[in-house]
């Protein structure tokens, strides 16, 4: 608060001459036990995430600041998140020629593969690096970086020191000739290392330990080529030994690659994405599992949804080994056709599989893990999705999606077969006058999942569930919302919800009852696990 | 232009070979080294594992505990606690549960457990997954002079489990203490998921199956000086709990009554 009184004094008088920009969120919840969907007491009785970050610009000049409090974490986040404090601060100077950044910043090079540092509030993720990160572009269309630091890790920074440098060409901005053309041409290449100090750990001999690498490094090279509407995107990265708690402290070098064809014009685009991907898993501290101090990342190789059944089971990224395909097509159906109608219509097909590697096991801690053959591993997660997006009127849109999801709980540490989930969705939105508008949504989810209720699982995502959501705007400021999700055919749970939110200007108030259902929450293939509640729920979010 | 590019191209290079190192198959296992002198005296390590029938990669924690039993011998505790919180505690079908319900303020305390997870003298730093790293935090808490030297010895007669504890402050201890007394069993043979598959008769180790105490312990007017002296004899009724007397232990500890951070330990067999 006192950040935000500072920024708003700052603005105000023009302190500086520069311009200070930031925002506000802050989150609560109350939850009291429940022992129908295995909610438990929580003994603060509120739990709060807040956060206001404070943006200074002057010219090419910028700092900025953070101010983080869990007082507690809200149910789900790591309890070593609990405190306050400044928990990022930043100094910057960016010039055509020069960025230089000093403190903690989030970087990524190419996709990911190798580095990309950033942060996700809704995971309670945040593995920004504390040190120095230099940009040099000698000449249009080069981009060479360089850093060093080491990640934070909660509030504190982890032990493993980061470095890392990357080029990157534009090929048609470098080449004169080429800039008339259709032509799209970039280049580039990473290289990311990590130092850490010797420790104990243990082999499976008695009286041995493990002799490690205290330096890891991994590198990566990518190119991007554009013709007209089509274009190839392909990246390859290799990592060195780095064995960690991620992979049973194997030797194992680690790889990915990942490539996608695409093609677009106007109200037409399709793509195609196929990525392979053995023992990727590249983090700064290599005792700590879970999500934080990844250096790296691999994006999501399934579509991100919104509908609540279709995220009930999440496609979570495998970077110990998987291959996938995905391919995407949207067509914009134009108005007055027959398929099209008076208003067009929008259809959406996208469909994803990713299987795990075919390995042989060859060894525990200390050996290189494991062998790759040839073939297909099992089945992690599959789906195909078809959404229909039609006005059928001008105050009246309808979208229609049906989605079939194969997921194999064994991805979550659950022993059991294969569930086959058929999942319908009807959304309509209603805009009765200029000052109110409904939404109606209806789900329904069927799941072979309810076989293993008998054989004595307890996940509550088990069995058939039916869902029914309500939302009424009003005006551009106020709504209300209601909905339930219910499960049957050997599934348990009624999960009712409702909530009101106010807006006004850049500030959104919002609050809710209800229940939430144990299970997963993963945004672009990372995961963290969401437990079980009952109770309130406030968000207030604003920015200035 | 031609330069800057082959001069990033060349630092990559130096990168590459630099900071990248390769241990061959044949140099990677090296002596644990070291021997029972290099340990605080009275030094004992206590490690708290939270474990289930339908957690997968548990097992593989139980790997790498026996072997650290090798190495620390009884220098090591360890008390396998079935969490209540977390599901992969419940138990195959219709098998007996080891949840304790004494046990859900322990994992509160830790906040939300992802199986297996472990602690060592209820410390902060979570141990998961294959916890290899264990034998570092181990290591650490041997050479670590303990607050409190304890013995325990027990009896059972069948229904009646007898405990006597002996504690002596090694240093000036001035915040109140707590004694916290469990029962532990070796050899139960049930149900355990193991990665992919379903072992039917998977042999456990250390399972918490009483905690004899309250959860938190009882306090332990021990005093305050170094040297000072405090006996305690517990009796307990094992009412319907069945055990095998030879296959359990009695786990004694002393812990910070505010922190819950373990100030001393000791096991004995059950005679």
């Amino acid at each position: 608060m006192a950040a935000m009184m500072l920024a708003a004094a700052a603005q105000g008088q023009g302190i500086l001459g520069g311009n200070v920009t930031g925002n506000v969120q802050m989150d609560a919840q109350m939850s009291r036990a429940d022992s129908t969907i295995g909610a438990t007491d929580v003994p603060e009785k509120l739990l709060m995430n807040a956060r206001a970050d404070i943006l200074y610009t002057n010219g090419d000049f910028s700092a900025g600041l953070r101010f983080e409090a869990y007082q507690n974490p809200l149910l789900g986040f790591d309890s070593q998140w609990q405190g306050q404090g400044l928990a990022h601060y930043f100094v910057g100077y960016n010039s055509k020629l020069l960025s230089v950044t000093v403190g903690h910043f989030y970087e990524q090079f190419g996709s990911g593969l190798i580095l990309r540092t950033y942060e996700d509030r809704y995971l309670g993720l945040d593995n920004a690096l504390f040190g120095i990160n230099v940009a040099l572009r000698p000449v249009e269309g080069v981009t060479i970086k360089a850093l060093a630091g080491k990640q934070r890790y909660y509030w504190e920074l982890g032990d493993g020191l980061v470095r890392g440098v990357d080029a990157e060409a534009n090929i048609v901005q470098l080449v004169p000739s080429l800039r008339e053309s259709k032509l799209r041409a970039i280049v580039g290449a990473g290289f990311v290392s990590k130092y850490e100090d010797e420790e104990l750990i243990g082999s499976e001999t008695p009286g041995y330990r493990l002799k490690l690498p205290l330096n890891s490094g991994a590198a990566s090279v990518r190119a991007e080529l554009g013709w007209g509407g089509w274009s190839l995107q392909g990246e390859y990265a290799r990592k060195g030994q780095d064995p960690t708690v991620m992979n049973g402290y194997t030797y194992k070098e680690g790889q990915v690659m990942t490539a996608t064809l695409g093609y677009s014009q106007r109200g037409f685009s399709a793509s195609v994405q196929g990525r392979r991907v053995e023992n990727m898993s590249f983090k700064s501290m290599r005792t700590v599992a879970g999500q934080q101090l990844y250096i790296n990342y691999l994006p999501a190789i399934t579509r991100q949804h919104t509908y609540a059944f279709m995220t009930i089971y999440p496609y979570a990224t495998n970077d110990m080994g998987e291959q996938g395909l995905q391919g995407d097509v949207m067509w914009k159906v134009k108005k007055d056709t027959w398929l099209g109608g008076k208003y067009g219509m929008d259809i959406h097909v996208n469909s994803a599989i990713v299987c795990g590697l075919d390995t042989t096991v060859i060894g525990g801690a200390g050996s290189d893990g494991y062998k790759v053959n040839g073939g297909m591993g099992p089945l992690l997660f599959g789906e195909a999705t078809v959404e229909l997006a039609r006005k059928l009127s001008k105050e009246v849109k309808l979208t229609l999606v049906y989605s079939y999801q194969a997921f194999n709980p064994a991805v979550e540490g659950e022993p059991s077969d294969l569930f086959h989930n058929n999942i319908v969705v009807a959304d309509v939105a209603w805009k009765m006058s200029k000052k109110h508008a409904l939404r109606f949504e209806a789900e329904w989810m069927g799941s072979d999942s309810h076989r293993d209720v008998a054989a004595g699982h307890t996940d509550p995502r088990l069995g058939d569930w039916v869902m029914g959501l309500v939302e009424w705007n009003i005006g551009s400021k106020w709504f209300v919302s209601v909905s339930d999700q219910l499960a049957y055919n050997d599934g348990k749970g009624n999960y009712y919800n409702v909530s009101v939110g106010y807006t006004s200007g850049a500030t959104r108030l919002q609050a809710g009852y209800g229940k939430q259902r144990r299970g997963m929450l993963c945004i672009g293939g990372v995961c963290r696990e969401v437990p079980a509640s009952n109770g309130l729920t406030f968000s207030l979010t604003t920015s200035f | 232009m031609k330069k800057i590019l082959i001069g990033l191209m060349g630092l990559m290079g130096i990168m590459g070979l630099v900071c990248c190192d390769k241990i061959d198959p044949a140099e990677r296992l090296i002596e644990s080294g070291g021997g029972d002198s290099q340990w605080a005296e009275g030094a004992v390590a206590y490690v708290e594992k939270f474990t289930g029938p339908l957690c997968s990669n548990c097992p593989m924690a139980d790997r790498t505990i026996e072997n650290l039993h090798h190495t620390y011998g009884e220098r090591l505790v360890v008390v396998s606690v079935t969490s209540i919180t977390n599901s992969q505690g419940n138990p195959y079908g219709s098998e007996p549960t080891m949840q304790l319900e004494a046990t859900r303020v322990w994992e509160q305390r830790y906040g939300a457990l992802a199986l297996p997870v472990a602690y060592i003298n209820r410390g902060d730093k979570a141990y998961t997954s294959s916890m290899n790293d264990l034998g570092g935090g181990i290591e650490e808490a041997l050479r670590t002079v303990p607050a409190v030297k304890l013995t325990v010895e027990a009896t059972c007669d069948g229904s009646t489990v007898d405990i006597n504890t002996s504690a002596e402050l090694v240093f000036d201890y001035a915040d109140p203490v707590t004694l916290t007394l469990l029962i532990t069993e070796d050899s139960l043979a049930y149900t355990q998921c193991d990665g992919t598959s379903v072992v039917p008769d998977y042999m456990h180790n250390h399972m918490l199956r009483a905690v004899v105490t309250d959860p938190w312990g009882k306090s332990f007017g021990i005093g305050s000086t170094e040297g000072s002296r405090k006996n305690d004899h517990t009796s307990y009724n094992l009412g319907a709990l069945t055990i095998v007397p030879e296959n359990s232990h009695v786990v004694a500890l002393v812990c910070d009554a505010a922190t819950h951070r373990v100030l001393g330990c000791a096991q004995c067999d059950v005679k």
